[in-house]
Formats: structure tokens, C-alpha cells, sequence
């Protein structure tokens, strides 16, 4: 029987998860399935030696230019690191286990600075996005006093301002406070952790 | 300068101490692995960003670049920087000696 060499998995992590992330890309590759290519909750795995590669995400804004990214992948080469995947903000990060691990176990101050990028990361997002729906909302709202004389167009607007504000309020509310609050709080872990606050 | 009193990281105090010798990033991660035996390991974003903020403190400096890999080295101010750091090391090692073995006595 010929061996299934290709290995497609969905599964969903929310930002805050990516320790969970990380530790599940550990574990295939524990099980002889290596990660290559990364997508919108979606996996591939190659088929390949048992514990032969580890893996850790890193994060790298895409609003750094092409040549801080270049030269910072260029680092990682140098480190015999690989970029396997990309997604969003992330990057999926591959090394040989035989090279050693990426960092110190439990290095306190390797933790907060990745959690802290996540950190910023989700701070900016809710900010981007609450800048949007101020914009839609500003827009809208114009249209509809320059409409005031047709009670259709200007009843339309008023009930998109309307939705457009409560269901932002509400996505806001549902997606973005809990992963913002659990990162806060994994911040202010770590930040006990350095002893800071003694 | 070091015009903070705050003490250097662990990964800050290697990167300063291998640099003492001109060395590319890898060299650097590696030699902070032989001097602490392998208890400190910098990963690389840790050092990627370690170094940018010492070229940015005017600790270390780039040297002209030869091939694809850059090498670095410490600046006198950064060798300021490890000598200030020593003392504080020092004292920090000498009352705890102290105490712990006069009261031992």
C-alpha cells in the first residue's frame, strides 16, 4: 500500500492561542508530518522523518518594508532557520531539532516579547477597525443629511448606521475583547514572572 | 553610555561579551551557547532585535559588509557599558558573599 505522503488538516487558533499552535506543529512533527505551507485555518504536512524538525511562530508586521523583512529572513537563513509559512501577520518558523532548540526554555523575556507583539498586533487590529467603522459611519451619516429631502435614502442610511454600529460594537465585543483581555493578562503574567512589580 | 541604572539582560551581557571579537549573528548565538554551557540560548528573534536596538544605542557596530553575512563588534561606548555592568556584578557578588558566609561562621 503506498503511504499518503500529503497531509491537509483544518484547525482553528485564535491569536491568542499560538503557544497551542505551536505546540500542535510540534507534535506532527513529532509524527513525521512536517509542516509546509500555512493558510486561513488550514495546515499541510509533508511526510518526513519523526522529530526531524521543530517549529515556533514568529510575528512580523506587514507594514514593514520588503527590506527589513528580506533582512530579517536573512537572519533567520544565517540561523538556520526556514520561513515555511505565512500567514497574516505570522510567520511559521522551521529549524532542525539536531540544531538545539530556538530559545532557552521558559526564557521569560523571549516569551513576553513574542506575546507582546501579539499584543500590539491585536491593540492595532481593534484600532484599525474601529477607525473603519467611524469612517463608514461618518460617510453614511453625510449621505444621509445631504438626503434629507428623500425620506427613502435618508431612512436607508439612518438604518445601515444603525446595524453598521451595533454589529461592529458586537463583533468588537465578542471576537476582539476576549483574545485583547487574554493577552493582557498573559502580558502581565510574564511581566510578575521578570519580577518587575517586587 | 549607559546613562540607566538598569541592569543588562543576560542575552545583552553575551551579545556584548561575544562582540568583544568581531562576529556575525550566528557566531554570536553560538558563543553565548559555549559561555554560559549551554544554559542561555538566544533565539533569533531575540538577537535580530537585540542587535538592532545596540547598533541603535551605539554599543556595537556594523562592520563593511563582506558576502551576505554582516559582522559586528563592540563600540568603546559599549565596552563602557560591560565595565560599568562588571561593578554592579561585582558588588552584587561581594555583599552576597558576605552576608552568606559570615553568617555560615
Amino acid at each position: 500500500m503506498e503511504k499518503k505522503e500529503i497531509k491537509k488538516l483544518w484547525r482553528f487558533y485564535s491569536i491568542a492561542d499560538y503557544e497551542k499552535e505551536e505546540a500542535f506543529l510540534n507534535e506532527m512533527a513529532r509524527a513525521g508530518w512536517n509542516l509546509t505551507a500555512v493558510g486561513f485555518c488550514r495546515y499541510i504536512f509533508r511526510r518526513g522523518n519523526e522529530g526531524e524538525y521543530i517549529y515556533k511562530l514568529d510575528m512580523v508586521e506587514r507594514t514593514e518594508s520588503d527590506e527589513v523583512k528580506e533582512s530579517y529572513f536573512n537572519f533567520l537563513t544565517e540561523c538556520g532557520i526556514r520561513v515555511v509559512g505565512e500567514f497574516k501577520d505570522w510567520i511559521y518558523l522551521q529549524k532542525r531539532a539536531s540544531d538545539g532548540p530556538f530559545d532557552t526554555k521558559n526564557d521569560t523575556y523571549a516569551k513576553l516579547r513574542q506575546v507582546n507583539k501579539v499584543y500590539s498586533f491585536s491593540l492595532r487590529t481593534v484600532c484599525n477597525l474601529l477607525r473603519l467603522f467611524a469612517c463608514v459611519i461618518i460617510v453614511l451619516s453625510i449621505v444621509q443629511a445631504l438626503m434629507s429631502n428623500n425620506v427613502t435614502v435618508a431612512e436607508f442610511c439612518g438604518g445601515i448606521i444603525l446595524s453598521v454600529a451595533v454589529s461592529s460594537l458586537i463583533a468588537l465585543a465578542i471576537i476582539w475583547v476576549p483574545i485583547v483581555n487574554k493577552l493582557r493578562r498573559k502580558v502581565n503574567k510574564l511581566i510578575d514572572d521578570i519580577g518587575v512589580n517586587l | 553610555m549607559n546613562t540607566s541604572n538598569n541592569a543588562l539582560t543576560e542575552a545583552v551581557y553575551y551579545i556584548l561579551l561575544a562582540l568583544v571579537e568581531p562576529m556575525h549573528g550566528y557566531g554570536i548565538m553560538q558563543q553565548t551557547a559555549i559561555l554560559s554551557k549551554d544554559r542561555v540560548r538566544l533565539s533569533a528573534g531575540t538577537l535580530y532585535g537585540a542587535l538592532a536596538s545596540l547598533l541603535d544605542k551605539g554599543w556595537i557596530e556594523q562592520l563593511p559588509e563582506e558576502g551576505r553575512k554582516k559582522d559586528y563588534r563592540i563600540t568603546p561606548a559599549g565596552r563602557e557599558v560591560l565595565e560599568q555592568e562588571l561593578q554592579r556584578l561585582a558588588e552584587l557578588l561581594e555583599n552576597g558573599r558576605n552576608i552568606l558566609n559570615s553568617q555560615n561562621e
